[in-house]
């Protein structure tokens, strides 16, 4: 058998991790934000950032993969390369039911139940949601995609360099975002970000995210290679 | 048959450290292969490179006359169980032996399930909650249940007692008995497998020091003592491993060859006395003497 | 864990004189089976490799002869060829060196005698 399945075949022995722990935790923030929304009775909608509980918990299924599950399957013999597509199949497998389960919530949301009978929106928001059914199915499974790469890059990147090269890793990028934002300030470009910004709609943000996800998950590839037990 | 592992010059260097150093031996298929030596002595570094979990600096690996590096025909082959064998800390026992099972092609369920009540393994057992032996047990299953044609044991008893230990060497050379296959046994308690090995490498500071069939070994190393000339005279023609003095008296540990009976009579008559060496007494004097010697240079 | 062995001499010299042992003392007796390799290195906990050498040792001396297919049996008239074997053994392991012991303290052959009749009479 091909051993990126195996790779595979092992994560999906992991069901609650991937599949039901994931939507506890998400589906808890909602249940607190419904509390609050009945007992508030607003007039307006609440719109509600809980759903990122999920988008985070993909973030630390990335770095948990490869702080226990890369040299658990490299000591079983198995290969570099079949450990990345294994893992890749996985998560692109968890994004797109994770992008169907939002929609349906979403749906639920919106023409079921009347935003939960509380005035709640928790899974369909605004702006994310103002495009067509594939375009908020596109939007979610690249954000999950790009949470969990970038929690597997910041694993692997560690477990290649170790602690100390990783701690300036994190230094150097926040140079970099802090000379970049003095630059802006001083030449006064905040004004064409925000409004280049306002221009986009959040399709033609995930597209633009896309060249950044593949880098992620090239410089992902790249280290897993070299990476040892 | 073609060796199932030849190492050329393998070196594994950290900066300046050379962790492994210009090693290079073969080994013959379908044997028991004891890799030797004190702790840190570079012998789990070898076995990560033979594996290619690691990757060395420079040198030849071949195994299965092909590079292990990323060659699935290789890696599928091979079981290194490693003392320091990282699982996933949620998974249940029976997950990481159905991992097992799909991971190597000779897997042999009916073997693991009787490991599994050798070892007293409960199935259901997260490995969070596993103690330290019975985190070695799961590697030993593993490791024996594989019946991987090249099986690696880095020191796969830690928090195991002499009953559990003897239990797993029963189920090896049992098992071995009926599906040969090559064994390498990496272990510093020398005395409790030499029995078992049929032939012994010996790696000292990143070196290997000793590559030779155990039983040709048994009774080659003896110690002579006496006059310090009488010793030199007939030590001359040996490999000299250890050497203590006492004034004009010496005595010196060497490795004899032909035959044992002859060189012991020899040595009696030049008016030496004579004691045998056991194959651990021979390995430990082989390893620690330059330990000593090390720890001078560092004063 | 198995019997021990004596690691400073070859241990398929030692299964091999343990076979010997076991003939001579009629454990084993002639034209019965001898224990299969495998039983002897899990009872011994050895390399089967080396307990298949010591057995083999036995084959080439005529001791042990093989039925293709069932095993290794003991040959008739092992053990007499076996004891002949061990009483030359003796004279040049015991006799041998007593004797030279015995002349570097001065012992004549008559008290040597009388010394060993002793031994005998102390014995029984």
């Amino acid at each position: 058998m091909n051993r990126s399945g195996l790779v595979l075949r092992m994560f999906m022995r992991e069901r609650m991790a991937w599949f039901v722990i994931p939507w506890l935790v998400t589906l808890s923030s909602f249940v607190i934000n419904l509390i609050i929304g009945g007992s508030l009775h607003e007039e307006q909608n609440m719109v509600t950032g809980g759903l990122a509980s999920f988008f985070i918990y993909m973030f630390v299924m990335g770095i948990i993969i490869v702080s226990q599950f890369f040299p658990f399957a490299l000591g079983f013999s198995i290969r570099r390369t079949d450990f990345f597509l294994g893992s890749t199949a996985m998560i692109a497998i968890a994004s797109a039911a994770a992008s169907l389960i939002i929609m349906l919530f979403s749906y639920a949301e919106t023409d079921l139940t009347d935003h939960w009978g509380v005035q709640l929106q928790f899974f369909n928001l605004p702006f994310v949601h103002d495009g067509a059914w594939y375009v908020q199915l596109l939007v979610h499974f690249v954000l999950a995609l790009h949470m969990f790469f970038a929690g597997y890059f910041i694993g692997m990147f560690n477990r290649r360099f170790r602690a100390t090269w990783t701690f300036i890793l994190f230094i150097a990028l926040s140079l970099v975002a802090g000379i970049a934002s003095m630059l802006c300030t001083r030449f006064g470009w905040w004004d064409e970000i925000g409004r280049w910004f306002l221009d986009q709609t959040a399709l033609s943000l995930t597209l633009w995210s896309l060249p950044l996800v593949l880098i992620y998950m090239l410089a992902s590839y790249k280290l897993t290679r070299t990476a040892t037990a | 048959m073609a060796n199932v592992v030849e190492i050329r010059s393998l070196t594994k260097a950290y900066g300046d450290v050379k962790a492994v150093d210009n090693v290079s031996f073969a080994l013959e298929p379908n044997r028991i292969y004891g890799l030797l030596g004190r702790n840190g002595a570079g012998k789990t570094t070898i076995m990560h490179m033979l594996s290619a979990q690691l990757i060395q600096t420079s040198g030849d690996i071949a195994v299965f006359g092909e590079a292990p590096y990323e060659n699935n025909r290789v890696l599928s082959q091979l079981c290194f169980i490693k003392e320091s064998q990282k699982y996933p800390e949620s998974s249940k026992i029976a997950d990481v032996l159905a991992f097992a099972a799909m991971t190597f092609p000779n897997w042999n369920q009916e073997l693991a399930d009787r490991l599994m009540e050798d070892f007293r393994l409960p199935p259901k057992r997260r490995i969070k909650k596993l103690s330290r032996g019975m985190l070695s047990s799961v590697g030993i299953v593993v490791g024996l249940a594989s019946r991987a044609p090249l099986t690696i044991f880095d020191e796969p008893y830690i928090g195991l007692d002499a009953v559990a230990r003897g239990l797993f060497y029963d189920r090896l050379l049992e098992d071995y008995a009926e599906y040969p296959r090559t064994v390498i046994l990496s272990t510093h308690l020398i005395d409790e497998v030499s029995q078992m090995l049929e032939h012994v490498l010996v790696i000292d500071q990143g070196r290997l020091v000793l590559d030779e069939e155990a039983e040709s070994l048994r009774g080659r190393a003896l110690t002579v003592s006496g006059p310090l000339a009488k010793v030199n005279a007939f030590a001359a023609g040996y490999k000299e491993l250890d050497r203590q003095g006492l004034g004009s008296l010496c005595s010196a540990t060497l490795l004899t060859n032909g035959s044992p009976e002859d060189v012991r009579a020899r040595a009696e008559l030049a008016g030496l006395e004579v004691a045998t060496v056991s194959l651990q007494q021979l390995i430990v004097q082989l390893t620690s003497g330059k330990m000593s010697r090390k720890a001078d240079d560092a004063r | 864990m198995g019997a021990q062995m004596d690691e400073s001499r070859p241990i398929f010299v030692q299964i091999a004189e343990r076979i010997e042992d076991d003939i001579i003392e009629g454990t084993l007796t002639e034209e019965t089976q001898v224990p299969s390799t495998t039983q002897f290195a899990a009872f011994y906990q050895i390399n089967p490799a080396t307990a298949a050498k010591g057995v083999n040792l036995l084959v080439d001396q005529g001791i042990l002869y093989k039925k293709r297919g069932i095993g290794m049996f003991v040959a008739s008239g092992a053990r007499a060829v076996l004891v002949e074997k061990r009483k030359e053994q003796f004279y040049e392991q015991y006799v041998v060196t007593m004797v030279r012991e015995a002349e570097k303290l001065g012992i004549n052959a008559e008290q040597l005698s009388d010394m060993i009749r002793r031994g005998g009479t102390n014995n029984g």
